[in-house]
């Protein structure tokens, strides 16, 4: 019962909005204000209770399960956020919350509505609840009262679905989200990162966590503050911060105090030192060393610390402290690119120096140990074995003596075998890692270049042509295709399959193209009608920019393929509707024109089988009907007749002239010289990516010169003065 | 990666899984439910007398020279199949006889002077255990003095 | 005819290499690299083996090498069986090796050929290591080593020629499923009735309360006692391992030779001479389907026209789906086995994290090793890919259409497999739904990194000239990424779920929604960036 009030209430409150807002459209932002006024009030009875949920301490209340109570704080730290948006959008209006208010506040309201009994126990601390309580009933009127302003969001929402779509921002959405958590619920955020319901943790202390998240947060806020200011002040703000290091790091030590106990040769001591010279020297061997041997030790030291006390002692913040530079300072140097990124050749320097290192501490751990205690890298004591049974067993058992001058030095050689051995696979497994974020540090490098280079396009094209973009870039043009200076270069290859093409071919023509394999008839094809980008140049179909405005110039393009790709498992008819929705052509046209076609070409039986069973020339024939369903301005096709019979053939070119009678224009490829003769107003010769010769039919009838003969002669390198002479070229752009 | 070896990868990681957990997942020993044997004892057929005072006893021809007798034979236990169980035999004078491994109880005629007391006994791998004792007595001295089936030494 | 044979068979591994050729340096140099591998390879199959016999106390003999090898052969005959039947009669390239100017049976024994070279090589990879381990741990003698070398060469003739001369009745029995698709059908259900029985009957088997450490010895010596028996089946492995471990050689060699010259004589008169008819068979396609009529549709948004279009694709290439999916079929199966024995255990309080540990990780492990379809989603497109590039709408729908059906049939494949935990009790009802979840939210995030791999490195080109996906890096990619994330979130529901069991929950459902989060919004900028630039 209930559940149906919350419900209808919530439906009468967005709809008495909408009908309010459609009757006095001019009032629309004094009416949400109005209702938003009312949650406020509603939303500020709560003061006047205190909640019995609010006294609930390390998760466990005797009228609620840990569980649902978890469940609880999640939702209340939900409602807060969607309670804050109702509350100030209607008032002052922002595109985020407005999608928040729009999309998330709903969801919270139906997650209210279906918990509303447990809200009711959470606030009155029995399951003897009564609904006509005041709490319970403010919480209703909050609950519709939300619900109502949101639901009237999210019908503007799906109403104007298509503006409003364009126009979100999922970042934006998310961001805004978490920072509105964040705001109103830090309690979630310090139980999730420092405790557990309502206790520190006590296994990983608040401050070991506070030291790893600052380890964590620290190097990347310096890497976004540095990462545009040029390796220079890069390297300069790093040897700021390795000197300060090492001046922390020696600040307290007193020569005259330091014996064979105390000398700086761990890891990450010596670390503090090799960093400081890596930087301030530029020596790479070292910064190599501290890359990847001191970042993993350091990293390790954090995780498993040798100090649990208060970070108020020098000698405590000193151990975080060092170890956080120890730890970021090599891997600063690498992404804000002070070093080069690593190879083989330099993890194996690496490999050198901590060999030296190992070795030297084997020695120094085994002489100072006959007369004093020291464990330098942990190769004496137990802080890594106690970790493992198999290593502690290995260490004790398995020793190596040796007595010079009656002094017996002691070493746990298989112990050590294996920590040697272990960390370099640790070096090599950190090197993998490594390589994954550089990969990934490119990739997202060349992904804001190319969205700026998009908006910079967007941004020219606006000043081009105005705001509206769907308008011709060249109104002149819209009855052509125009081709100028395009050169087109592929990714990995030095050499122009294209270079400087110009060309125009206007409406009413069937213009055909030849040229030797590998000569750029399919680059050019492809690149004009939007396959493959263009490298200089540029390509305008019906007046718009191929580039610029793919869309509306695609719009206007039908391309029949080389490779005669189609969906095997989809029917004739299926694939042609397919493509028909992909060209938005409605359905009568649609309908008439497959009729007309399939006619045409004789595939009325065929057009309900799976296009598996076709033919190759019915597949042909299928492609040619699907280029064509949306009627386009411009007909482009690449060696349509390959492979065809000849009567399929025939259709197809006697298509081909119909549409350049009706106003169209046909492009097509192909290497059938008698073809191009027969049935192009133009033809043009590309031999290695250059135009080399352009001819009309006319021109060739009136000097009686064979197109074979022409091109046979421009394809071979020494072309005769003669025939150069009858030649009677529109544009040449022979090289 | 093709889907083989990742659907082997799955069932090795499920079997890692099930004895991971059972290796390390598994209740404290002192806080494992005790699964104790129901029942354990030398057979009746195999049993002559019973004394008074509750012994069994198995007369045995000792005339023949190094009799032996396959104690697994002769005990009987509820078996268990959820857990280990090793079955042990001890005799309480070694210099008399001897037991192998294998449960073959061996009895030199020169030694066999007096009785001697066979002990069975069964453990289970959660520590429980469970066991039953039969004396193994010379068949001429049926008719002695019943004082000595209840532990005495012989008479002579 | 050797060199014509041999010219073929270079000509078909040449086919499958993308290396150029070497110069004499370079060959060396890849040798030597090779050998290097296979002596790690054999180091670490040497120490896990140590680990096994002196830590477990497993027995490692001449029993259980018969078993580990006949078992691992049986499966390669198999899986040799129904790749030799693609090779040999459905392969593109018969059209051009029949054309030569070479004999059918020349192309058949080229065939052959390469398959046992294959063969060779991962027999080199794996069972080479395997033989030495169990030789240095045995203490054998020289003469098991200079054997086991023999027998690696003997050994890829068993799933060659038993594979070419079973390909024949499979080839058949193929083509009647296809031309009757109900037996198809009961075909399917019979496979899956089988498996519901040999499910409940493994499941059957499994003691209650299980206990492997107290039950340990009983489970060796059954183990030991099943091998024994199992061996009886072993065939011409178990003359095999005879010889190597110096038992009759002489007999067992002969039979051995027979065995092999008997297969040989039956695959030269039997499959040879039925070739040529089979393969050039299989190049006809005049398969007419019989198709409903459908009436011409008004226009539909994009979405709506790709998500019809793959969804009819879906349901017409039901085999492919499958097999693409077949993982995912096996997932409810494998989680229900593996739950049941967990529940035959009694766990502690960490044993109960482990085990919600360990269903994430298994779940995810089989759950993303489908999402290979998003990460070749594009790829697959191949020719037809050109449509996309030329159609003047937002075509980088079809993304979100593809997305929507891995989507779909992955969660219901997850629901199914919590429907399976929460029936073998293994966990709490709340858990069941809640690994669930986690399962699901990951999942989703895998499948738009994998789609994410596949935008920006499409394959366009190699699917559309070849028709396969063998070696297509993202296929790789997408499965490691899978492991990675099953590997994270299988640890971290142990760790945060025993330091409390509520918040951890709720901890791990926060981090499996952020990833997802993180991965939606990277994967829109993704998009909206490289999908344009995708050229053909």
């Amino acid at each position: 019962m209930i559940y149906a009030i919350l419900v209808c209430g919530v439906a009468i409150i967005s709809t008495l909005l909408i009908l309010l807002t459609k009757k006095f459209p001019a009032k629309t932002s004094l009416i949400l204000r109005i209702f938003a006024y009312i949650f406020i009030a509603a939303y500020v009875v709560r003061l006047v209770h205190n909640d019995a949920f609010d006294r609930i301490y390390g998760g466990l209340s005797d009228y609620m399960s840990t569980s649902m109570i978890a469940m609880m704080m999640g939702l209340r730290a939900l409602t807060m956020i969607s309670a804050i948006v109702t509350c100030i959008e209607p008032i002052r209006s922002s595109k985020t919350c407005k999608d928040i208010l729009s999309l998330f506040v709903p969801i919270v309201t139906i997650l209210n509505i279906i918990f509303f009994r447990q809200h009711i126990i959470a606030f009155a601390g029995t399951t003897n609840i009564n609904y006509v309580s005041i709490r319970a009933i403010q919480f209703a009127i909050e609950t519709m009262l939300m619900g109502g302003i949101s639901a009237y969001y999210l019908y503007g929402f799906v109403t104007n679905w298509k503006e409003r779509r364009s126009s979100f921002r999922l970042g934006s959405f998310f961001a805004v989200l978490g920072f509105l958590l964040l705001a109103c619920f830090p309690v979630g955020i310090f139980q999730g990162l420092f405790g557990e319901f309502g206790d520190e943790a006590t296994g990983f202390t608040f401050t070991h966590r506070v030291m790893l998240y600052l380890t964590c947060i620290i190097p990347i806020v310096i890497y976004f503050a540095y990462r545009n200011k040029g390796v220079d002040r890069a390297r300069t703000m790093l040897i700021y911060l390795s000197t300060a290091c090492l001046v922390l790091f020696t600040y307290t030590i007193n020569i005259n105090n330091l014996s064979y106990t105390n000398l700086p040769l761990h890891l990450c001591n010596t670390g503090v030192f090799l960093i400081f010279i890596a930087y301030v020297f530029n020596v790479k061997s070292i910064y190599y060393f501290t890359f990847f041997v001191n970042v993993i030790g350091a990293l390790f030291a954090m995780v498993l610390p040798d100090t649990d006390g208060s970070v108020f002692l020098l000698s405590n913040i000193r151990f975080w402290v060092d170890h956080m530079y120890v730890f970021f300072l090599p891997i600063l140097g690498m992404v804000l690119k002070v070093f080069p990124r690593p190879n083989f050749k330099m993890i194996r320097g690496a490999i050198y120096v901590f060999s030296i290192y190992f070795v030297a501490m084997i020695i120094a751990n085994a002489w100072i140990n006959t007369f004093a205690s020291v464990d330098y890298f942990f190769l004496q004591g137990d802080t890594v074995s106690k970790h493992a049974d198999f290593l502690y067993n290995w260490q004790q058992l398995y020793k190596l003596s040796v007595t010079i001058n009656g002094i017996t030095y002691t070493t746990a050689w298989v112990y050590d075998i294996f920590i040697y051995f272990g960390y370099i696979l640790l070096m090599f497994i950190i090197w993998i890692f490594y390589d994954a974020i550089f990969k990934t540090q490119d990739h997202y490098t060349r992904l804001i270049e190319l969205q700026k280079s998009d908006m910079l396009d967007i941004r020219e094209l606006r000043k081009k042509i105005g705001n509206d973009i769907t308008k011709p870039i060249n109104p002149r043009g819209k009855n052509m295709i125009k081709i100028s200076h395009f050169t087109k270069i592929y990714a990995g290859s030095d050499r122009k399959a294209v270079d400087d093409f110009s060309l125009t071919v206007k409406a009413g023509q069937v213009f055909g193209f030849i040229g030797h394999n590998g000569a750029g008839k399919s680059t050019l094809i492809k690149s004009l009608v939007g396959i493959q980008s263009i490298t200089s140049g540029s390509i305008e179909v019906c007046g718009y920019d191929i580039t610029k405005q793919p869309l509306q110039a695609k719009l206007n393009i039908g391309y029949v393929s080389d490779n005669h790709a189609v969906y095997e498992k989809l029917t004739g008819r299926e694939y042609i509707n397919y493509v028909a929705d992909l060209y938005l052509v409605s359905k009568e046209d649609r309908e008439a024109r497959l009729a007309r076609y399939a006619k045409m070409f004789h595939l009325e039986n065929d057009l309900d089988r799976e296009i598996k069973g076709y033919s190759h020339g019915m597949k042909q024939k299928l492609v040619v009907i699907a280029s064509i369903i949306h009627n386009p301005k411009v007909w482009v096709l690449d060696e349509p007749l390959t492979g065809l019979d000849p009567i399929s053939s025939f259709q197809i070119k006697s298509l081909m002239r119909e549409m350049a009678d009706a106003g169209h224009i046909v492009f097509f490829s192909s290497h059938v010289i008698e073809v191009l003769e027969k049935l192009c107003d133009r033809v043009a010769i590309i031999k290695q990516g250059h135009l080399v010769g352009e001819y009309t039919s006319d021109q060739l009838k009136t000097k009686k010169m064979s197109l074979e003969d022409i091109y046979l002669d421009v394809a071979d390198e020494a072309v005769t003065s003669d025939v150069k002479n009858t030649i009677v070229t529109g544009t040449t752009n022979s090289k | 990666m093709s889907k083989k070896v990742s659907l082997m990868l799955s069932i090795v990681v499920a079997l890692f899984g099930i004895i991971f957990v059972s290796v390390y997942g598994k209740l404290p020993e002192n806080l494992y439910p005790k699964i104790y044997m129901k029942e354990l004892y030398f057979q009746d057929q195999y049993v002559d007398e019973v004394s008074k005072n509750g012994n069994k006893i198995i007369y045995f021809d000792v005339s023949q020279d190094n009799l032996s007798i396959n104690l697994y034979n002769m005990v009987a236990y509820a078996p268990l199949d959820t857990t280990d169980i090793t079955i042990s035999f001890s005799v309480d004078k070694p210099e008399m006889a001897t037991i192998t491994r294998t449960g073959m109880l061996t009895i030199g005629e020169a030694q066999w002077r007096k009785f001697v007391v066979i002990e069975v006994t069964i453990k289970s791998m959660d520590g429980s255990e469970l066991s039953d004792k039969v004396m193994i007595v010379n068949q001429n001295q049926k008719d002695n003095n019943h004082e000595i089936y209840d532990g005495d030494d012989w008479i002579i | 005819m050797f060199e014509r044979i041999k010219i073929l068979t270079l000509l078909q591994l040449g086919g499958k290499s993308r290396r150029r050729a070497h110069t004499k340096n370079q060959t060396i140099v890849n040798c030597l690299i090779k050998a290097l591998i296979i002596s790690a390879i054999t180091v670490a199959i040497y120490m896990v083996l140590g680990l096994i016999k002196s830590t477990l106390s497993f027995p490692i003999n001449k029993s259980v090498l018969t078993f580990l090898l006949f078992v691992s052969q049986y499966i390669g005959i198999l899986t040799c069986t129904v790749s030799l039947s693609s090779v040999l009669y459905s392969s593109r390239d018969n059209a051009i090796l029949l054309s030569y100017p070479a004999k059918p049976n020349e192309v058949f024994v080229s065939k052959l050929v390469v398959a046992y070279l294959g063969e060779f090589n991962k027999n080199l990879y794996f069972l080479f290591p395997v033989f030495f381990s169990f030789g240095l741990l045995n203490g054998c003698g020289v003469w098991y080593f200079i054997s086991s070398i023999i027998m690696l060469l003997f050994m890829p003739i068993f799933p060659v020629f038993i594979g070419a001369l079973l390909s024949i009745p499979l080839q058949y029995i193929k083509k009647l499923l296809n031309r009757f698709p109900i037996a198809y059908a009961i075909l399917i259900l019979l496979v899956v009735v089988a498996l519901f029985w040999g499910v409940a009957a493994f499941v059957a088997i499994i003691p209650k309360p299980l206990r492997l450490l107290a039950m340990y010895n009983r489970f060796i010596n059954g183990f030991l006692t099943f091998v024994a028996s199992a061996n009886q089946f072993g065939l011409f492995y178990n003359f095999m391992t005879n010889i190597m471990y110096s038992v009759n050689i002489g007999l067992n060699l002969l039979w051995l030779v027979l065995i092999v010259v008997g297969i040989m004589l039956l695959t030269n008169y039997v499959s040879m001479p039925l070739y040529f008819n089979l393969a050039s068979r299989s190049n006809e396609h005049a398969v007419k389907s019989k198709t409903k009529k459908i009436k011409i549709q008004p226009a539909r948004p994009t979405l709506l026209a790709f998500l019809t279009k793959e969804v009819k694709l879906t349901f017409r290439n039901i085999n492919k789906v499958m097999n693409d999916y077949f993982l995912i079929l096996m997932m409810p199966v494998v989680l229900y086995i593996m739950n049941v024995a967990f529940s035959a255990i009694v766990v502690s309080r960490l044993g109960q994290c482990m085990i919600t540990g360990f269903n994430v990780l298994v779940g995810m492990v089989m759950v993303t090793a489908c999402n290979t379809q998003s990460a070749t989603a594009i790829t697959v497109e191949g020719g037809e890919f050109v449509l996309l590039k030329t159609a003047p709408s937002k075509t980088s729908n079809m993304v979100w259409a593809k997305m929507l059906i891995n989507v779909a049939i992955s969660t219901f494949f997850i629901f199914a497999s919590a429907i399976m935990m929460s029936v073998s009790q293994a966990v709490t009802i709340q858990h069941t739904w809640l690994i669930f979840l986690t399962i699901a939210l990951a999942n989703f995030s895998h499948i738009l990194w994998s789609f994410q791999l596949d935008i920006t490195n499409p394959r366009l080109r190699d699917y559309a000239e070849s028709g396969k996906l063998d070696g297509n890096p993202n296929v790789n990619k997408s499965v490691r990424i899978g492991l990675l994330i099953g590997l994270v979130f299988g640890i971290f529901s142990i760790i945060l779920l025993n330091e409390n069991m509520t918040i951890g929950w709720v901890k791990i459902i926060c981090i499996a929604l952020a990833l997802l989060i993180f991965r939606l919004l990277l994967f829109v900028k993704n998009l909206k960036v490289f999908f344009k630039r995708i050229e053909y």
